[in-house]
């Protein structure tokens, strides 16, 4: 090490290029999450939709994810019960994926229906456990060993 | 049984404080005789912690439902074993797991420090009871595990099916023992800051605490990653969680602190640059908590809602205002020894090893809080995909994957330019043969960067193997002994060296394994009648029957499946779906096939009541290396700090080391 300036100036270039590689890798994957209510843009923006799945939800879920013409689902806000949206997806689909259970899915707006990319589609559990599991009897673990929902590949 | 609980937790809360208190008092001028007082109050901590422990594990077994806890976690018709491990499946339970590890780690260093570090050991017992003392607080005062029910109900909600499974069970203590042993280092680098005693001692004294829960955070976090791809059923293994990723960010800066410490003992330099990464290390296991317990991240991981985010939040800003500050009181001790002399010297690979951890950490960190700091800034919530993770990871990762081969071959100090040709002109020959079939491979896909990890892998592999054949050989000419007797002399008299070198060998293993299934496996769904057939990357699937059957437990189909490779018959998988009936919760059944080449990988997605199978087919290439190779991290580690004989002289640092862990 001839100089403490030279030392610095690499430093500096290390820094520099880890916050370049930082910045063009999170501008590609920027995704908005949103609850229905929230998808406004049908000009390809990503959204990662929030919500929770509309009573009526086809029991034979995860086998029309396979078919050629989708799982088809309707998707309602948390918080505004009112506002709805129509989901299209295939890819596999969570154990837990029923009626009234908490989702995230990613995707995009067209034509008023939301695409989603293929196996995206994400249970959460009720994060009120022990109020939920008294009302509807489901059961969900609260700790740090919690389920991962499954994710796409 | 409730009492017995609540009473032994408030008991420990009152040791751990009162051990705080004499622990600090023992510092003034005679009052020496409190540090034994303080130690005897840590054993009692222990004590009691164990007794609420147990409790809630008799209160399991017995199926005393009375206890919330075990009514939301386990059922009578549960196996015993799922019942002990059901302390996991809750907050309140986990956070008592989190407490008695903590206890039994502070009673081992207190009984393994009896004569030595004497001046270091009233900080050090102050540290590790003042994180107890935050622990039992919060288990007696605002989440007890020990909350009762009324009325009692008649059987328990059961534990959920998917956490039914022996990587599940593991799991979790795993990567809390790796916690907690966290805990340990930084408690000795605060004793060594407010003791002025900023040699390089402390460091050995904590080294085996160091690289034993680096180990079990690292099992930790393969066992989950095991779990998720059995249990999961999408083919994967990791997703960029924000919950594996806060197992991960610990482990990626111990992983730095394992490597600069060694530049610390060797040429007196990074003495700050330790003391930062300590702290980083240890805030970030409890940054993962707070993750997990605040709600502040929407996680794919189930967690109760949770008052407990502030606590920890406090404790963690804390721990980062009060290090630093007395970090910042105790600069002029902490000067360097000595300079970096060469860019290209050991110490400036560590140097550089680190700044890529630190870095992959950061970005990690970044990606994961985004969110929140988006939400806060700009009103809405932006997420990050996993692409910025992989497209970040993947660089980085090659990058610690080429030091890993050069570093250990690069001498101290400065390296000559001869020194340098005669080291790595084998793996440089190895690198450029490797080039020209990845190469092949990569420009079907554009699978630049596999093509680039296995070159890596195959330089790098080649690195480790001439150290070995470099020291066997040694010993082989001038002691006389056999290859295979060099080889094994090897291991036991430089444990930590070459334990390193199989470590990094495992490490290599992982991320072929990363790099092959990210890049080259291939899925396919099929939809098959019995009889029908199905392809996926050169594979045969047929259908050779479904099966169903209902007990008053749970609902299972599952289909048999013929996988042939051309027309040699390879076994029959049969995945399977079964569906618990009180909450008509569906947990899939995967069936793998397993060979050190690939994973044929089956997901039955549905089964119709005319047979039709709908499946899901992935093929994972090179994935057993991933698991193989983190056994291999583990072993080697464990040659690293394994004791050696006491005969030796206690003089060399290896024995002195020992004697850290031995006492």
């Amino acid at each position: 090490m001839r100089s403490r300036s030279r030392f610095t100036i690499a430093l500096i270039l290390a820094a520099a290029l880890g916050g370049w590689l930082i910045w063009t890798s999170i501008g590609g994957s920027l995704q908005t999450y949103t609850s229905p209510s929230g998808l406004v843009k049908s000009d390809g923006t990503t959204y990662r939709l929030n919500g929770k799945v509309n009573a009526g939800a086809p029991k034979d879920a995860a086998e029309r994810a396979q078919s050629a013409a989708g799982l088809r689902f309707v998707v309602r806000d948390k918080d505004k019960p009112t506002s709805t949206v129509e989901v299209v997806y295939r890819g596999s689909v969570p154990d837990a994926f029923a009626d009234d259970r908490e989702i995230v899915v990613t995707g995009h707006m067209e034509n008023g229906v939301f695409m989603a990319d293929r196996g995206s589609l994400i249970t959460l559990c009720p994060s009120k456990f022990m109020q939920k599991a008294a009302e509807d009897g489901k059961t969900m673990p609260a700790g740090i060993t919690g389920p991962k929902g499954t994710t796409g590949t | 049984m409730s009492l017995i609980g609540r009473a032994a937790l408030l008991l420990a809360f009152a040791a751990a404080l009162y051990a705080v208190g004499a622990a600090l008092w023992s510092r003034r001028p005679g009052q020496h005789r409190f540090l034994i007082s303080a130690e005897r109050a840590v054993f009692c901590m222990t004590g009691v912690t164990t007794v609420a422990a147990v409790t809630m594990w008799t209160g399991l077994v017995t199926d005393r439902f009375d206890l919330a806890n075990v009514a939301g976690y386990s059922s009578r018709s549960l196996g015993w074993g799922y019942k002990l491990t059901a302390m996991w499946g809750s907050q309140a339970g986990s956070l008592l797991l989190w407490a008695w590890l903590l206890s039994l780690v502070s009673s081992l260093v207190v009984i393994t420090n009896r004569r030595r570090n004497r001046e270091l050991m009233p900080i050090v017992v102050a540290v590790l009871m003042g994180v107890g003392v935050f622990f039992t607080s919060v288990l007696s005062f605002i989440t007890s595990p020990f909350e009762t029910l009324s009325p009692i109900p008649l059987d328990g909600r059961g534990l959920n099916p998917l956490l039914q499974n022996v990587y599940m069970q593991s799991h979790p203590p795993l990567l809390y023992i790796g916690y907690v042993g966290l805990t340990v280092p930084f408690a000795f680098a605060v004793a060594a800051l407010v003791t002025r005693r900023l040699d390089a001692s402390w460091i050995t004294s904590v080294r085996r605490w160091t690289v034993l829960s680096w180990l079990f955070l690292g099992m930790g976090i393969v066992l989950g990653s095991r779990w998720a791809y059995e249990e999961l059923g999408w083919g994967g293994y990791w997703a960029w969680d924000p919950v594996e990723n806060a197992a991960l960010m610990p482990w990626l800066v111990a992983t730095a602190f394992l490597h600069s410490v060694m530049v610390q003992e060797r040429r007196g330099m990074l003495k700050i640059w330790n003391m930062v990464l300590v702290t980083l290390t240890f805030t970030l296991a409890l940054f993962g908590t707070f993750l997990t317990r605040s709600g502040i991240l929407s996680s794919v991981h189930a967690f109760g809602e949770s008052t407990l985010g502030p606590y920890f939040l406090g404790l963690i800003i804390l721990v980062l205002v009060g290090a630093f500050a007395l970090l910042i009181t105790r600069l002029p001790l902490l000067r360097s020894q000595n300079s970096l002399e060469s860019y290209v010297s050991r110490e400036a690979i560590f140097l550089y090893n680190n700044l890529l951890l630190v870095g992959l950490a950061f970005a990690v960190f970044w990606g994961t809080i985004f969110p929140v700091l988006s939400e806060a800034v700009r009103g809405d919530k932006i997420t990050v995909g996993q692409g910025f993770f992989d497209q970040v990871a993947a660089p980085i990762g090659l990058a610690l994957l080429f030091f890993t081969g050069v570093g250990p071959l690069v001498p101290w100090r400065k390296a000559s330019r001869r020194e340098l040709q005669r080291r790595f002109g084998a793996p440089l020959v190895v690198a450029v043969i490797a080039l020209i079939p990845a190469l092949m491979i990569a420009s079907e896909g554009a699978h630049w960067w596999a093509a680039a990890a296995l070159v890596l892998a195959a330089f790098t592999l080649t690195c480790i193997a001439g150290e070995f054949w470099r020291g066997m050989r040694a010993r082989h000419q001038i002691g006389e002994v056999s290859w295979p007797g060099a080889f094994g002399q090897l291991l036991v008299r430089h444990r930590r060296r070459y334990g390193g070198y199989i470590a990094h060998i495992g490490l290599v293993l992982v991320i072929v394994g990363i790099a092959c299934q990210g890049a080259f496996s291939s899925q396919a769904d099929m939809a098959l009648r019995k009889g029908q057939q199905g392809q996926v990357a050169g594979y045969t699937i047929v259908n050779e029957g479904g099966t169903r059957s209902q007990d008053d437990h749970k609902m299972s189909v599952g289909v048999a499946l013929g996988l042939y490779d051309g027309t040699s018959r390879i076994t029959t998988l049969t995945p399977g779906v079964d569906v618990f009936v009180p909450q008509m919760q569906r947990s899939s059944e995967v069936a793998i096939d397993t060979t050190p080449f690939r994973d044929v990988y089956v997901v039955l997605v549905g089964l119709t009541p005319d047979g039709l199978a709908r499946l899901s087919v992935f093929v994972n290439p090179m994935m057993l290396w991933i698991w193989v190779g983190g056994l291999i991290v583990a072993f080697g580690a464990l040659i690293a700090v394994w004791p050696a004989r006491r005969s030796r002289a206690p003089s060399t640092i290896e024995s002195g080391a020992n004697g850290a862990a031995r006492g």
